[in-house]
């Protein structure tokens, strides 16, 4: 049977010498794997059509006997080309595909994940100040996934705990007009830390490194 | 139960590790072998074993080589002003198929990619860096693949080894040669617009 999405793809790897393994998030079907046969060859239908971060319409046929379905056509609506532009944000994008993808369950619906992350995508492209933009992106994924803390009972000083409450509610883009204390955007990273290793078992990888540096505001 | 003696299903599994090889292929190539002038067989085997053992990488620019450093980087013919970075070993020669780069190499092994954990420190950037200081580098071309990572090493790169006196140009992209607008698709079209070039440059 032939379904149709829109997705992002969030991960892609060689499955063999022409075909590629790409996994999307979309918000009907949720996580998906797909192959893409003969993707890897130069003249490929889908050549050019699958990279990281692509939103896309894509139809797919569904197995019946694996989590691996089978891609039969894309079209690429946004590239997000600003990721190509600085290791800072693409490692930023990457990590939270990486808490998605270590918090959600393969086709499942995702409803409130893909607009979340579609959104996240754009604040980066408006050049949003990073670290702030990727703590709402973790609270706000967990409060999606009924994961989130409770910040009226948590261990955060008043001024912390209302950064956190800002973070977590209201437009994600708005937040690139936020300019919070930098004491307070610490407090919730090593507060959404300890939260993180508690509820997962482990830090996602990337963690440190995607908020390590705020990188320069670019145009897009 | 397999019909085939053991030394034929492990000789099997080991050639289905190789690359572009399937089940199929195994198996007619390890039937093959097993029916073949057993001299040939050796002379496989040994020539696969000196292989392995003689080919390493150069120390200096990270290609294949059997003598390092290799036969590119001790050529004195070879323009040591300007150098080609790429990704992986074997992309050293497809640069030099068409034959008209006349520089040098440095094989990166591998790009950034944070979804799998590859930072600045897995690459051999350190050691391009200290090329820099020791060669008399005025250009470097990028050459790397044009995906996202691809990109984004790129630029990481660019920004890096940045330095008075050094120029840092890219691999071209776009259209591939002696084909029609009509066969390119929209995102290859969208890159080869914004690469264009001015024309006085090809006079």
């Amino acid at each position: 049977m032939i379904e149709n999405a829109t997705g992002l793809i969030v991960r892609t790897r060689p499955l063999t010498e022409t075909s590629l393994i790409v996994q999307w998030l979309t918000a009907e079907q949720g996580r998906i794997a797909t192959v893409a046969k003969g993707a890897r060859r130069s003249k490929s239908a889908f050549q050019g059509k699958l990279d990281l971060f692509y939103l896309a319409e894509l139809s797919f046929s569904r197995s019946r006997h694996s989590e691996l379905h089978s891609l039969r056509e894309v079209r690429v609506i946004e590239t997000f080309s600003f990721l190509r532009k600085g290791i800072e944000r693409l490692r930023q994008a990457c990590y939270c595909a990486t808490l998605v993808e270590q918090t959600t369950e393969s086709d499942t619906p995702l409803p409130g994940v893909f607009p979340l992350m579609q959104e996240y995508l754009m604040a980066l492209a408006q050049g949003a100040s990073n670290v702030h933009l990727l703590l709402a992106f973790e609270l706000r994924l967990l409060n999606q996934l009924g994961m989130g803390p409770n910040l009226d009972d948590c261990r955060l000083l008043p001024a912390d705990r209302e950064l956190a409450h800002r973070l977590a509610t209201g437009g994600l883009l708005t937040l690139s007009e936020l300019q919070p204390d930098p004491e307070s955007v610490r407090a919730v990273k090593r507060f959404l830390h300890g939260f993180l290793i508690y509820h997962l078992g482990r830090l996602p990888r990337g963690r440190e490194a995607a908020l390590a540096t705020d990188p320069p505001r670019c145009s897009g | 139960m397999s019909a085939l003696p053991a030394a034929i299903v492990a000789l099997i599994a080991s050639l289905r590790s190789l690359p572009g090889i399937g089940p199929r292929s195994a198996e007619r190539i390890a039937l093959h072998l097993v029916q073949a002038d057993p001299h040939a067989v050796e002379q496989l085997a040994r020539h696969l074993t000196e292989a392995r053992a003689r080919v390493q990488l150069c120390a200096t620019c990270g290609a294949l080589t059997e003598t390092s450093p290799c036969g590119t980087c001790s050529d004195p013919r070879r323009d040591a002003t300007f150098l080609c970075v790429v990704e992986r070993p074997t992309d050293t020669l497809v640069i030099e198929k068409p034959g008209t780069f006349r520089g040098r190499y440095h094989v990166l092994g591998g790009k950034l990619s944070p979804l799998n954990g590859i930072e600045p420190e897995d690459l051999r950037i350190r050691e391009l860096e200290e090329r820099l200081t020791r060669e008399p580098v005025k250009e470097i071309l990028i050459a790397l693949g044009t995906d996202v990572e691809g990109d984004a090493t790129s630029f990481y790169l660019a920004r890096r080894l940045a330095r008075p006196g050094l120029k840092i140009s890219r691999i071209a992209h776009g259209l591939p040669a002696g084909a029609g607008l009509d066969f390119a698709d929209e995102l290859t079209l969208s890159r080869a617009l914004e690469g264009r070039r001015d024309m006085k440059q090809d006079e």
